[in-house]
């Protein structure tokens, strides 16, 4: 099973979010992730709030009548949907903004790393170099706004460039992401 | 009650603002050739644009102050990147974590010095090696093997009973790492004097050069004649230019166990040789952090230097005197 696939397997109401996002930006509609799980949040919570006055609230002096089940369900899903989507946005506000690993590589003064988002475009900030003894990298990101980083791709001038999948996991545990750079001819 | 609460208060406030305002410095030493060099321009980034930092100082020193440079504190043990320019030496970029060290070593390769001794074609064949990492492999040029036969066989048959030898024997003693270690045959144009060895050793920044010569078989007995040379250098020690004389049999060249036949020496001298590596890589700056990495090439020297055996007084001098520096320095 390729990297890829893996990530995609776990899918999470920000994985959805993010999904959503990488298509408006394949159409033009590069948001930060934020302002759409923003939105989603909105939205999930509203219509919760709005199911919980068919499910749970009783009027002054009425009896409740009993709700329908198809309300029942819509309000537990929507409520685990807002509990999903506040969870997802708090935890990737917890996530460490630096990834650092190690390439080797025969010519590491060449080697560039940068960390890519959902929407396949660069999220890291500040340096895209690696140590020049011993390839060594950190590289910096706002995982609340950008959402966490899927994947450090490395390119070498004239050589194909190389995607490494990344992990919640191992964003969380902070370990080092090594990898062993063949040029292939781009 | 009230005001001793408001008091621990306070302390706390001027602990936790004591704490944050601690200066983040870096000593920086930037060396080549084992002398410093000054004038390297020196440039940090962390999470925005690149900052000049400065240039090195006479002694190739400079202090740099990153809360200073980048205008926001460096979260502990998140790492900046510092980048070294300087017209005639290869760029170098090292990544500092800050909390780990107060200092950092950098190590740059001057151009022009060694690279004049080299042509084109033998630094085209060096270029692999040169980033594989603080000195970790040893370079073997290919042994002239004049009126043996199949001599690439020879000599590729060579090199992987040395690299056995050598790693098994650096793994043998407690605490040396062998991480990097390996025997990588390249083959140059030029000679095989010291001088160019030194040469070559210094361009693809290895842990050693080996090169010599094999003499055609008398008496059924096959001579090699080796020369190591350890390429990184200490201030206060010289490594010696060894010369390994080994006897084989014609037959035991082509063995899967030539590996048994060859001499401790090429361990011993390995082990000599990582010692200067690590005592190099340790923090310039003299503290605990120092100690503890001199501490630790210490053991396994002194593990060394216990190891018995025949011939087992082989550089043992060089040992000893490897020895009686790192426990001044220690102490």
């Amino acid at each position: 099973m390729s990297d890829q696939t893996l990530n995609t397997a776990v899918w999470g109401p920000i994985d959805l979010i993010d999904a959503v996002s990488a298509q408006l930006a394949r159409v033009g509609l590069d948001l930060p992730p934020i302002w759409l799980q923003a939105a989603a949040l909105l939205v999930s919570a509203l219509f919760a709030w709005k199911l919980s006055q068919q499910v749970l609230l009783k009027k002054r002096g009425k009896t409740r009548p009993k709700p329908k089940p198809a309300a029942i369900v819509a309000f537990t899903a929507f409520v685990l949907l807002t509990l999903g989507i506040g969870l997802g946005i708090v935890d990737n506000a917890l996530l460490p903004s630096q990834v650092v690993g190690r390439v080797q590589f025969e010519r590491l003064n060449e080697v560039r790393v940068a960390l890519h988002g959902s929407s396949d475009t660069p999220i890291s900030v500040g340096t895209d170099v690696v140590d020049s003894i011993d390839g060594r990298f950190a590289l910096h990101y706002s995982p609340f706004r950008d959402g966490r980083a899927r994947t450090l791709r490395i390119t070498v001038a004239g050589c194909k460039p190389v995607d490494v999948g990344l992990f919640r996991p191992q964003l969380v545990s902070e370990s080092l992401v090594e990898r062993t750079f063949k040029c292939e001819q781009s | 009650m009230r005001t001793k609460l408001k008091r621990l208060l306070w302390f706390t406030l001027l602990g936790v603002f004591a704490l944050g305002s601690q200066a983040q410095t870096i000593e920086l030493t930037v060396m080549a050739d084992n002398a410093r060099v000054p004038g390297v321009s020196v440039t940090v980034q962390y999470k925005g644009p690149l900052r000049e930092a400065g240039e090195t100082d006479s002694q190739g020193q400079l202090s740099l102050d990153l809360q200073g440079k980048l205008g926001q504190r460096v979260a502990e043990r998140d790492a900046v990147t510092l980048s070294f320019r300087k017209l005639g030496f290869d760029p170098v970029n090292r990544l500092f974590t800050v909390g780990t060290s107060s200092a950092l070593a950098v190590p740059m390769t001057s151009r022009s010095a060694v690279a004049s001794q080299l042509t084109q074609a033998d630094q085209t064949a060096l270029e692999p090696l040169r980033n594989l990492g603080a000195n970790g492999p040893l370079l073997l040029l290919p042994y002239e093997l004049n009126g043996i036969a199949e001599p690439d066989q020879v000599n590729r048959r060579l090199r992987a009973s040395l690299e056995r030898r050598i790693v098994t024997y650096v793994q043998s003693v407690a605490g040396a790492r062998t991480a990097e270690l390996g025997v990588r045959l390249v083959v140059v144009a030029g000679s095989r004097d010291v001088s160019q060895m030194q040469a070559y050793g210094r361009y693809s920044n290895v842990l050693a050069v080996i090169g010599g010569e094999a003499k055609p078989p008398r008496g059924g007995k096959m001579q090699i004649e080796s020369k190591y040379l350890i390429i990184p250098k200490l201030q206060e020690f010289e490594a010696p230019v060894a010369y390994v004389d080994e006897f084989v049999t014609e037959g035991e060249i082509n063995s899967a166990a030539l590996h048994r036949q060859l001499k401790r020496a090429w361990g011993r001298l390995t082990v000599l040789a990582l010692a200067i590596r690590d005592i190099n890589a340790a923090p310039a700056a003299p503290g605990s952090e120092r100690k503890a990495a001199l501490v630790k090439v210490r053991q396994y020297l002194g593990a060394e230097r216990s190891s018995g055996g025949p011939n087992s007084d082989e550089y043992l001098k060089e040992i000893e005197e490897l020895l009686t520096y790192l426990d001044r320095e220690i102490r």
